[in-house]
C-alpha cells in the first residue's frame, strides 16, 4: 500500500520531471540554437529504476512517460516499451553491481544513454517504417552532455527522497558480486 | 668728571657693533649683486631650497598624479559601465530591429495573401533529438487543427502533428514521417519529400526521365488546398541516378532553417493561393 509520504515523493517526482523536460525542450534550445540538449529526463528514469523496486519502478516509469508524452512526437507505445526495456534492463545490472554514490550515478548514466541510443535505433528498426538516422554527432553529444548533468541531479533526487519521503529509499541493491 | 677715564674695551666694541652695518651698507654696491660672504650662504640656501623643492614638487606630483589616478580609475569605471551600458543597449536595439524586421515581413506577408493564416512563435523542441517536431503557442483554442499546414515567410516548416488546446505540436518537413507533395519549379518535375534527418530531406518518386539539376527550387503542388500552391518546400543539394533503379535520389535542403524558426503562420485557409508566378521567377537557379 503506497504510503501518503511516498505519494508525496510521486508529485515531487512528476514536478521535477516536467520541470527538466520543459527546460531541455524550451529553455535550451532558446540559450543554446542546434547545439543538441542532454537527455535530462533519462537521468530520473534512472534515478527511479536504480532506487525503487523493480515492479515499483515499471509502473512509476510507465506514469512519467504520461508526462513524456506530450513533449515528443514518439508514440506513446513505443515510449511504454522503450521504458520498460530500459527499466528491467538497467535492473537486471543493479542486481549484479551496485552502490550508492554519485560516482555510480554518472557511470550509470553513460550506461542508459548507450542503452538508450542503442534501443530507439533498435525500435525504429524493428517498429516504425521509417528508421532513424544515425545521426552521430547528436548521439555523441547526447551521450556527452547527458552524464555531465547527472551528479547534480543525483544530489537534486537524493534531497528530494530524504527530504520528502525519508523512508523511500527501500532498496540498496546488490553489492558488487 | 674725567673724560679719559673710560672703558677702552667696551668703546672697541661699541664701534665693532655700529661699524659692520655701516659698512656692509656703504659696501653694498647693487640689489643684483651678491657678496662674497654670502655666495657660500647663498649656495647652501639654493641647494637646501633646491632639494625641498624637489622634495615637495615629487610629494606634489606624486599626490597630484594618485589623485589624477584615483579620478581616472573613477572616470573609467564610469565609462567602463557606461560602455556596457550602451554595448548592451546597442545589442538590445539589434535584437529588436530584427525582430521588427521579422514582425514587418510577417505583416507585408499576411496583408499581401489572400489565406487566412494565424501566427504562432515557436516555444519548443522535441524531448527527443530523432524526432524533429516543434511545438507552438496556438492550438485548438485558436482554431488550429492537426493536418493544418505551418509555413514562415521563406518557405514551408511542416504541419500540425498534434493539436492540444493552447499549444500544437507541429512535424518538420525534416522529420521522418513528413510527407509533402512537391514540384520542381523550374521543370514541374513532381515527386513527394519526405524527411530525412535534422536539417535534410529528399525528393522522391522522380522519374529518371525528369529535369532536375542541383540548386532547382522544390515548390508545394497546391493538390490538396493544405498549403498554398508554389510555395518553397526546399533546394536540391545532390542528385544520384543509379542504372538499374527506375527513379533517381534527389537530396534536398529546406529553405526554412527549423533551428533558426522563431515565428510562423498556420494556414487555416489556404483559399486556393497560388503563388506559382512569385516564387518560380525569385527563385531560378
Amino acid at each position: 500500500m503506497i504510503r501518503r509520504p511516498q505519494i508525496l515523493n510521486h508529485i515531487v517526482f512528476v514536478l521535477i520531471l516536467l520541470f527538466l523536460c520543459s527546460f531541455q525542450t524550451s529553455f535550451w534550445f532558446q540559450i543554446a540554437g542546434s547545439v543538441v540538449a542532454p537527455l535530462l529526463w533519462l537521468n530520473v528514469i534512472l534515478y527511479v529504476i536504480l532506487y525503487r523496486p523493480r515492479v515499483h519502478a515499471i509502473f512509476f516509469n510507465y506514469f512519467l512517460a504520461l508526462v513524456l508524452a506530450p513533449f515528443t512526437s514518439m508514440s506513446f507505445g513505443s515510449l511504454l516499451l522503450l521504458l520498460l526495456i530500459l527499466t528491467v534492463s538497467i535492473s537486471y545490472i543493479k542486481d549484479h553491481l551496485f552502490w550508492s554514490n554519485t560516482r555510480y550515478f554518472v557511470m550509470a548514466s553513460l550506461g542508459a544513454t548507450l542503452a538508450f541510443q542503442i534501443l530507439i535505433m533498435a525500435l525504429s528498426h524493428w517498429l516504425e517504417g521509417h528508421f532513424t538516422g544515425w545521426n552521430p554527432l547528436a548521439r555523441l553529444t547526447e551521450l556527452i552532455l547527458t552524464p555531465f548533468f547527472a551528479a547534480p541531479m543525483y544530489w537534486l533526487l537524493q534531497s528530494v527522497d530524504n527530504l520528502v519521503s525519508p523512508d523511500a529509499v527501500p532498496e540498496q541493491g546488490s553489492r558488487l558480486t | 668728571m674725567n673724560f679719559l677715564n673710560f672703558d677702552l674695551k667696551k668703546a672697541i666694541l661699541s664701534l665693532c657693533i655700529l661699524a659692520l652695518p655701516l659698512m656692509s651698507i656703504n659696501m653694498q654696491q647693487g640689489p643684483a649683486d651678491n657678496s662674497w660672504f654670502n655666495q657660500p650662504f647663498s649656495l647652501l640656501s639654493s641647494l637646501a631650497q633646491n632639494a625641498f623643492f624637489g622634495f615637495s614638487d615629487g610629494v606634489r606630483g606624486t599626490t597630484v598624479l594618485y589623485l589624477n589616478l584615483v579620478n581616472i580609475k573613477r572616470h573609467s569605471q564610469e565609462v567602463e559601465a557606461e560602455n556596457r551600458q550602451l554595448r548592451s543597449r546597442i545589442a538590445l536595439m539589434d535584437e529588436l530591429q530584427k525582430e521588427n524586421g521579422r514582425i514587418k515581413a510577417l505583416l507585408d506577408f499576411r496583408q499581401d495573401s489572400k489565406m487566412e493564416l494565424t501566427a504562432a512563435r515557436v516555444m519548443a523542441r522535441d524531448l527527443f533529438s530523432d524526432h524533429n517536431t516543434l511545438q507552438i503557442d496556438k492550438g485548438t483554442h485558436h482554431g488550429l487543427k492537426a493536418g493544418m499546414a505551418v509555413i514562415s515567410t521563406e518557405g514551408v516548416v511542416g504541419y500540425i502533428f498534434r493539436p492540444n488546446a493552447f499549444s500544437s505540436q507541429i512535424l518538420l518537413v525534416t522529420d521522418r514521417y513528413s510527407v509533402v507533395d512537391g514540384v520542381i519549379a523550374r521543370s514541374r518535375a513532381r515527386g513527394i519529400v519526405e524527411g530525412k534527418n535534422s536539417s535534410t530531406c529528399a525528393l522522391r518518386y522522380v522519374e529518371k526521365s525528369e529535369d532536375i539539376q542541383v540548386g532547382d527550387v522544390v515548390v508545394t503542388s497546391g493538390i490538396d488546398n493544405i498549403f498554398p500552391k508554389g510555395f518553397p518546400i526546399a533546394k536540391v543539394e545532390s542528385i544520384e541516378s543509379k542504372s538499374y533503379a527506375v527513379s533517381i535520389k534527389v537530396d534536398l535542403r529546406p529553405v526554412v532553417d527549423p533551428n533558426k524558426v522563431e515565428e510562423v503562420f498556420v494556414i487555416t485557409n489556404a483559399a486556393n493561393e497560388d503563388l506559382t508566378a512569385h516564387y518560380t521567377n525569385a527563385s531560378s537557379p
